[in-house]
């Protein structure tokens, strides 16, 4: 009876600990995926922008970093939480029609 | 439970992590659309008639720097103006997409501050052109020693002066009405061609006025302060002098735009732009349109015409045609949305103004600021969602491929989820083995066709599958193993020590794949045959044990199969069988006839 109960309590250590493995594994995924859309909307919408030859909007600038190179755009979504082998941040990159 | 919890986590990861790349990709091509719509615009907009070579070029460039490919470009018009471009530009790699952006061009045109209207000739020279140099300038105020735009207007002999020059003629110094007189030619009147001039006070020998003979008893001029430069019957003027500036030759034709313009009083050069480009074909009816739209714009010949044509745009381009590369010529270039539904973008579309509150023509949501609501994530996440379906609706050809895929991996998984969550173990296992069979017709199916290739490829859904399939196939294998150790009945120790063995052999087979499987930056893998039949043998073990584990299924089967081949026997002697019932009962009934004899 003893052993059954401990090998019980293994098990449950086990699988709360791949549990929590696995949705620490989501979460991290959801953030990236969110960065990265994000950084992919602002770059899109300040590239235009910028084509059009019009200002960029402070909502822009607060949703990313919008650095400019010469043609390009440089934007920056950092991650709010950043695990070991993973980036800091979502960059996406366009370049503006001349 | 835990366990399937774990599995739906790995599944909405596995969901969330595809979804996640398809709208990367499918971004980036929206993006190099975007700027290579932009591009092309921004051509168009310095050359209205720009080839569409050059056009095709600049959006090329401007996709490739952004990572996509051109796939196709069409030139918008309307009213067989040029009024934007479409272009469609794919992104190649793991999640291959095509993406469609829209600029609309509003054209606008800037007359010089300096000088009276430019006037495009196209070829005349002259007396038709002298003529049509002066025709172009109906309209300016009568301002006595004007002779620029400056200055407000013109004089008389201000007009002459700007008309010869303009013509490529241009005359010595800066000459007076006087001057006119006594540089030129005297004529009588029967003999006034257009190009000619006419004068009144000239008894004196030192005339004060001076017009332009343009042809059909019609004179020119800039008359008197408080006037505008119009036409004026020859008969009504005055004019008792009559001169020639030109060498003598034939009278160029009153052509019909000519004298409709001259009707309504409207200038020539832009009545015959209009009618050049296409958009009249009735002069009399163009000039007197023209001339209501100039009575309500009497201060902007640009503001009459766009009146007059419905579009600013328009107008700008009648202008420059008309005035040449005296004009300057410009263009507003916006995104604006694609038409829904719109198989056909090269049918002269409509454009609409590009919208003055959103950063983009495109309806796009805010981006998503950091920190933001949980209703802003669901926005956004919604507003990804939508994205990836239109995404995924660009993807031509490779949709249904990667959509099979997908759907058939996510059935896979969703299987194994079922068989976790499922409270009776019988259950569990029945999900479990549908789940092994499936693997095993796959292998098998997949070392049949891979055998000649060298290996299964991976790539895409099926390669993120792969991955996820290892992950799980070393989980059962350990889970396996354990129930194995610690069943009680040996039957338990044998299906569950098979499910093991065929856990790992399955997972040994994704395995020979090498370091690409999991290589996070890896695109493709390949699955020699070798590991495939690893995989359909360990499947083909999982299947065993877990029919060792319930025998009854095999026994229910060996029923089901012996009842299913005694109807099928029963169902193909049935003929036969029914011949010869027939037979019996015949013989039968001609052995109870009794005999004569």
């Amino acid at each position: 009876m003893g052993r059954r109960s401990g090998q019980a309590s293994v098990e449950m250590i086990g699988c709360a600990v791949l549990l929590a493995i696995a949705t620490v594994a989501v979460l991290e995924a959801l953030t990236v995926v969110r960065a990265r859309i994000t950084a992919e909307r602002v770059a899109d919408q300040a590239a235009v922008l910028v084509a059009e030859g019009r200002p960029l909007p402070a909502s822009l600038r607060g949703a990313a970093r919008i650095q400019r190179r010469g043609d390009r755009l440089v934007v920056t979504v950092p991650l709010p939480v950043r695990l070991p082998a993973l980036p800091a941040a979502a960059v996406v990159t366009a370049t503006v029609p001349r | 439970m835990a366990c399937a919890l774990v599995v739906l986590l790995v599944v909405a990861g596995f969901v969330i992590g595809v979804l996640g790349g398809i709208d990367s990709a499918g971004a980036n091509a929206q993006r190099a659309a975007d700027m290579a719509a932009l591009a092309a615009g921004h051509r168009l907009s310095s050359d209205p008639a720009a080839a569409a070579a050059d056009l095709r070029s600049a959006a090329a460039d401007a996709a490739r720097e952004n990572g996509g490919r051109l796939v196709s470009l069409v030139q918008l018009t309307e009213d067989g103006l040029p009024s934007g471009v479409e272009v469609s530009v794919a992104v190649d790699g793991e999640h291959p997409v095509r993406a469609r952006a829209r600029v609309g061009v509003e054209f606008t045109a800037a007359e010089p501050t300096g000088s009276f209207r430019p006037v495009d000739l196209h070829g005349l020279a002259g007396r038709a052109a002298v003529v049509a140099a002066a025709a172009a300038q109906v309209g300016w105020p009568y301002l006595w020693g004007g002779e620029s735009r400056a200055e407000g207007g013109f004089d008389c002999s201000g007009l002459v002066d700007y008309a010869f020059t303009a013509a490529g003629a241009a005359l010595p110094g800066r000459p007076t009405a006087a001057d006119l007189w006594r540089m030129g030619r005297s004529l009588p009147v029967a003999a006034l061609q257009p190009g000619d001039l006419v004068f009144v006070g000239t008894a004196g020998g030192a005339p004060h006025h001076v017009g332009i003979y343009v042809g059909d008893g019609t004179v020119l001029s800039a008359p008197h302060t408080g006037a505008r430069v119009g036409y004026s019957p020859l008969a009504f003027g005055g004019w008792d002098g009559y001169a020639s500036l030109l060498p003598a030759g034939p009278a160029p034709l009153d052509d019909p735009v000519s004298a409709a313009a001259r009707r309504s009083g409207v200038p020539g050069h832009v009545l015959a732009a209009e009618l050049r480009m296409g958009l009249a074909s009735d002069p009399d009816a163009a000039a007197a349109a023209l001339a209501r739209a100039q009575a309500a714009h009497p201060g902007s010949l640009q503001e009459a015409l766009a009146a007059q044509l419905g579009s600013a745009s328009a107008a700008a381009l009648v202008l420059r045609d008309g005035g040449g590369a005296g004009v300057g010529l410009s263009g507003a270039v916006r995104l604006v949305p694609l038409p829904h539904g719109d198989a056909d973008a090269d049918h002269n579309p409509s454009i609409p103004a590009a919208p003055a509150q959103t950063p983009t023509g495109r309806p796009a949501s805010a981006p998503m600021a950091a920190g933001s609501s949980w209703s802003d994530d669901i926005g956004t996440a919604l507003d990804a969602g939508g994205h990836t379906a239109e995404q995924l609706g660009e993807r031509g050809r490779a949709v249904p491929l990667q959509a099979a895929a997908a759907l058939q991996h996510l059935s896979r998984f969703g299987l194994t989820a079922l068989g976790g969550l499922l409270p009776d173990p019988d259950w569990r296992d029945a999900v479990n083995v549908v789940g092994s069979i499936w693997d095993t017709y796959s292998a098998i199916r997949d070392v049949t066709a891979a055998a000649a290739a060298g290996g299964l490829e991976l790539s895409g859904v099926g390669l993120w599958a792969a991955r996820f399939s290892v992950l799980g196939g070393a989980l059962s294998t350990g889970l396996f193993a354990a129930q194995a150790y610690s069943a009680r009945r040996s039957r338990d120790r044998v299906g569950y020590g098979l499910m093991a063995v065929g856990s790992a052999a399955t997972t040994a087979g994704l395995m020979t794949a090498g370091g690409s499987l999991m290589a996070m930056g890896a695109t493709t893998s390949v699955v020699p045959p070798v590991g495939l039949t690893l995989i359909a043998v360990g499947a083909g073990i999982c299947v065993t044990g877990y029919l060792v584990r319930h025998p009854e299924w095999c026994r229910g089967a060996a029923r089901i199969g012996a009842a299913a081949l005694d109807v099928a026997w029963r169902a193909q002697t049935a003929p036969v069988r029914a011949v010869a019932t027939v037979a019996d009962r015949a013989r039968s009934l001609a052995g109870s006839i009794p005999t004569p004899w």
